[in-house]
């Protein structure tokens, strides 16, 4: 029966992973490793499963609405898709205790960027690379199109590379660090670094769960209903958003987290 | 909406429906291989690595045809990114631009190196 208890969790944590613009690895893998007592990478590799069905199903919903640069998301996706590969090898080497110090790392350091004050910055001219591969482009705002230019693209690439590797090592879309590249560095409108964040995390979490599937260590007993219920949960999710206060919910959140990383952090210096 | 834009929203669209056709294929082999006595992280508390062609053996030999069904959605699923960088590489070529269809290259050549690894012994 135990393992019908995962399809709700799920549910919860695609929800949750949703309105926090977090995604449900994040919600997941904590839960699983720490309630279940399931080993952290088989709930890694479950996590990754989840992420490549959140992305590819909301794909289509940021196209329509103008806000994704493909070509900036098949650029980038080169630096995520070698990283990916980085971390999954790197997660050959290391003992499971080393996983949970840099999940709680990540959770802390998620929980210290959902206080960042958002605001967008605009590229005066393209990087040459840009020009070269017209990554400047356009997109709705209040009625009016309005043009954007790509500053810094190898500094994008290369910190895309570092998003890979965590996204292979701790099973996560690693959104945070590609907005942090595309929005911070690229200087690339937030709406339009979030929506392209989207579209290529289905890429970046492909590449690594892959190679985690052949090794054999996605699960079906766990991956069948986690995948499941994160797709399931992150529907709801982003049709309720508009109607809630999502605000309230982040700042519960934050504290949330922060206890979680806590004891990531406590039982992999116990292990 | 420009020509690129159109043919990628037609590609994405067709990836929700590869989602939902993996979605429904993991939903049945799940329930056809639950079993109301079996705790499943009973053998997931510690890390064993056996491969999947090995899993599939083992699956096949119990006739677990659930648990083969499912991994056969998840495949669908982990292939699908896949699918959507080639049918990109493609659209670049059709447009003659060929930068872009290089980097989409490298691109599916990364993911198949990586898919590699997997079997690689690491």
């Amino acid at each position: 029966m135990i393992s019908l208890v995962l399809l709700p969790i799920s549910i919860v944590a695609g929800f949750l992973g949703s309105l926090l613009g977090l995604g449900g690895g994040i919600v997941i893998v904590p839960v699983l490793t720490l309630v279940f007592g399931v080993d952290i990478r088989y709930a890694i590799a479950a996590s990754l499963i989840s992420i490549i069905a959140t992305s590819s199903g909301a794909a289509a919903g940021f196209l329509k609405d103008h806000l994704t640069n493909i070509r900036v998301a098949l650029l980038l996706e080169i630096g995520t898709v070698f990283g990916a590969m980085s971390g999954f090898l790197l997660s050959s080497y290391l003992k499971a205790n080393w996983l949970f110090l840099f999940f709680g790392g990540f959770l802390l350091f998620s929980a210290i960027m959902m206080f960042r004050q958002k605001h967008d910055s605009r590229a005066e001219k393209n990087h040459p690379w840009a020009d070269n591969l017209k990554l400047d482009s356009k997109f709705p705002e209040k009625g009016e199109w309005i043009h954007y230019k790509v500053a810094n693209v190898p500094f994008g690439l290369a910190s895309m590379y570092i998003a890979g590797i965590f996204s292979a090592l701790l099973g996560i879309g690693s959104g945070i660090f590609k907005m942090l590249s595309m929005d911070g560095a690229m200087k690339l409108p937030m709406k339009v670094s979030s929506a392209t964040s989207n579209f290529m995390i289905g890429v970046t979490a492909t590449a690594s769960a892959g190679a985690y599937f052949i090794r054999g260590d996605i699960k079906p007993d766990i991956a069948a209903p986690v995948a499941l219920g994160i797709i399931a949960g992150s529907y709801i999710g982003a049709k309720v958003m508009p109607k809630i206060d999502a605000l309230a919910i982040r700042k519960f959140f934050i504290v949330v987290m922060t206890v979680v990383a806590i004891q990531m952090i406590i039982k992999g210096m116990r292990e | 909406m420009n020509e690129l834009e159109r043919m990628e929203l037609k590609i994405s669209k067709f990836l929700r429906i590869g989602v939902i056709i993996s979605g429904a294929i993991i939903t049945l082999g799940w329930a056809m291989s639950f079993r109301a006595d079996y705790d499943p992280f009973e053998n997931l508390k510690t890390y064993h690595q056996i491969s999947l062609i090995d899993s599939f053996q083992i699956q096949f030999m119990l006739e677990n045809w659930g648990r083969l069904i499912v991994y056969f959605g998840l495949m669908i699923l982990i292939s699908l990114p896949v699918l959507r960088v080639l049918l990109s590489v493609v659209l670049f070529v059709k447009q003659k631009e060929k930068k872009m269809a290089l980097i989409g290259a490298i691109v599916l050549l990364g993911l198949i190196l990586s898919f590699s690894l997997g079997n690689s012994g690491h």
